[in-house]
């Protein structure tokens, strides 16, 4: 029990003494996150938004598929990448293996359902006057769509969210394809791993106070875009 | 004889496997109001979206000022407009609201004022309500 | 429209970022297999920048169980291994996967166990303290990891000739580190096999006080090989061969010997240097 105190200590200990394995740990977590973020919004939203405005025939079948994806364990992501960038694998010549973009493919691998899956489910449920609306006005093709997403942002955001929350926790990718090496690619997930490994459990304790630390500063600049 | 603003040939839509609507032939003259009556689920709503070029029926066409037109056509989108029951109110400020039309027509001249008219066409102050959300 | 062109000109800056970054790290790099015990005693943060500053070459290496390790090294995934299961190293080279041996340092194994040593351990020959264990039951974790220590685990109940507890209830496989397995042994009152340079450093980090003590030590079947091995360039020809045996040689080399038996904790040795 006493471990969970001497963290909180910890933790306060090594952000003021700008700790250097700390602070790489830390760029190493964002710099994979952003990342995989940035690009499973970019391709997930519209998807997400196709998947859901147009009725098609394989509709049913790929929501289904899509559903079961957001169970991925971790772990299978990052074996499934290890098998395609190690060099053995067809992508073996471009040397992703412990590296922090390897890493950033297996995220964004993980975070592309779960914003596709809540995308879609939130434009299913688009009041159909708002469409009706939007047409009467005289709203082109573009201008609808623009305008829908726009109607629904804060479902967005919490589809965005939620798979960041997924990807900033995750281990088994990033222990999987970076390595865990220390000032390279150890994350501070991967850097909680070890350290309660070893029995260091404090240590353990003040990096994950860290993470959280993280997560609550981006979820309260994120709230400022939310509804006052 | 003045061309008749709308004429519909030969109109029919299904929702499914069921029929709505079977028209074989109308004609709208312009600066004319026509009423439609009927009880619930007669199709009047959806006659009137067919005609408002928000919805594409499923056989017959719509003719429009003497042209064939669909939903979405350029001519069309800026010409018709629909005023439903319920209206949809985006989610933003009733000035936006108000805009949403010109803006998306890139008619930007002179919003705040053409805004403020249009309230006070209907009775409501530019102060008190243009900023509401 | 503008918002989309920006968007994905940001998506393509950041992806060529760390794309980048990533790049500039590699060329005169070395990438290193290696096994917990090497890393988490800490003797390789120790070392390293002594080989990075008198060669020049940076050295990256990830930490894994030695099953891993070899593997890594056979898929061609790293430039060079540190590893200690000589018998698994030696059918290594004979496969055509590794090519140069270098045996650089040793320790042993010990058995540890709680200071109330139920199964009345202590002093035994290694054969009949296992055979004392499992005749009581007690509790015995084992790493079950395919690692160098495990394999050497393995061995030691063959030695003894009693066959592998693998499904008796008291036989507790973590399948994780030597930490965590010390951890669990520590937890469960119960006995493990541990090298001496993880046990030190378990020991340190309980301030020189740990709830389990050495009990069996000695045995000449113990001793503990860590040895570097390069990668066949026959089988991996990407593979920095050159850099490996630079690296290989400079662990054997007088001064990297001499850190090595430096390294301490609790003014302990760890490991002792025998390169030849």
């Amino acid at each position: 029990m006493d471990f969970i105190v001497a963290g909180f200590i910890k933790a306060i200990e090594l952000l003021i003494n700008f700790d250097h394995s700390t602070y790489t740990a830390v760029s190493a977590t964002l710099q994979a996150s952003t990342c995989s973020m940035l690009i499973s919004l970019g391709a997930g939203l519209p998807c997400g938004f196709l998947l859901g405005y147009f009725n098609f025939k394989w509709k049913r079948p790929l929501r289904t598929v899509l559903d079961t994806l957001l169970a991925l364990p971790t772990v299978s992501v990052g074996l499934l990448v290890y098998a395609f960038i190690s060099s053995q694998g067809p992508l073996g010549q471009f040397g992703l293996l412990f590296t922090l973009t390897g890493i950033a493919i297996g995220q964004t691998i993980l975070a592309f359902p779960i914003v596709t899956a809540i995308t879609a489910s939130i434009v299913e449920n688009i009041d159909p006057e708002l469409k009706l609306t939007l047409v009467s006005l005289g709203a082109g093709k573009r201008n609808i769509i623009m305008t829908c997403l726009w109607e629904v942002r804060y479902g967005l955001l919490a589809a965005a969210v939620t798979a960041y929350g997924r990807v900033l926790t995750e281990v088994g990718i990033s222990m999987m394809v970076g390595g865990n090496i220390k000032y390279h690619t150890r994350t501070i997930t991967t850097a909680i791993a070890l350290e309660t490994n070893k029995g260091m459990f404090a240590d353990g304790i003040a990096l994950g106070i860290v993470l959280i630390g993280i997560a609550f500063a981006v979820n309260i600049s994120l709230s400022f875009l939310r509804k006052q | 004889m003045t061309q008749a603003t709308y004429k519909l040939n030969q109109l029919q839509h299904y929702y499914g496997d069921k029929r709505v609507l079977d028209i074989d032939g109308l004609q709208i003259q312009k600066g004319s109001i026509t009423g439609l009556t009927g009880p619930n689920g007669s199709g009047k709503s959806t006659l009137l979206k067919i005609m408002a070029f928000a919805l594409k029926p499923t056989a017959g066409e719509v003719w429009f000022n003497g042209r064939r037109e669909v939903p979405l056509s350029p001519r069309v989108r800026s010409r018709v407009t629909l005023l439903t029951q319920k209206p949809y109110l985006l989610k933003r400020s009733v000035f936006d609201n108000i805009a949403y039309g010109l803006k998306i027509r890139r008619d930007r001249d002179n919003l705040d004022n053409r805004i403020k008219e249009a309230l006070a066409s209907v009775g409501l102050s530019y102060d008190g309500f243009a900023h509401r959300q | 429209m503008h918002g989309k062109k920006l968007m994905s000109n940001l998506l393509a800056g950041v992806f060529l970022l760390v794309l980048a970054t990533n790049s500039l790290a590699g060329e005169k790099g070395l990438m290193m297999a290696t096994t917990t015990s090497t890393d988490n005693t800490g003797l390789l943060e120790y070392l390293i920048p002594h080989f990075e500053q008198e060669t020049g070459i940076a050295l990256k290496w990830t930490a894994t169980g030695t099953g891993k390790a070899l593997k890594l090294g056979q898929n061609c995934d790293v430039d060079v291994l540190l590893v200690h299961a000589p018998p698994a190293e030696k059918a290594y080279i004979e496969n055509g996967y590794g090519k140069d041996r270098q045996e650089v340092m040793y320790n042993d194994f010990v058995i540890v166990g709680p200071q109330s040593d139920p199964a009345n351990i202590k002093g035994k020959s290694i054969s009949d303290a296992l055979a004392a264990v499992k005749s009581h039951t007690a509790p015995f974790m084992s790493r079950g990891d395919d690692s160098g220590t495990n394999k050497k685990e393995k061995l030691l109940w063959k030695a003894a000739q009693i066959p592998l507890p693998d499904t008796e209830a008291w036989y507790i496989q973590t399948g994780q580190g030597m930490l965590a397995t010390i951890n669990v042994a520590q937890e469960k009152k119960g006995y493990t096999m541990t090298d001496r340079g993880t046990y030190i450093k378990y020991q340190d980090s309980r301030g020189g006080n740990a709830p389990l003590k050495i009990l069996v030590e000695g045995d000449e079947i113990l001793l503990n090989q860590y040895s570097v091995l390069t990668l066949d360039p026959a089988n991996c020809p990407k593979a920095k061969y050159d850099l490996a045996l630079k690296f290989s040689d400079w662990m054997a080399s007088a001064s990297a010997q001499k850190l090595i038996g430096d390294f301490r904790l609790l003014d302990q040795k760890l490991f002792i240097p025998n390169a030849k």
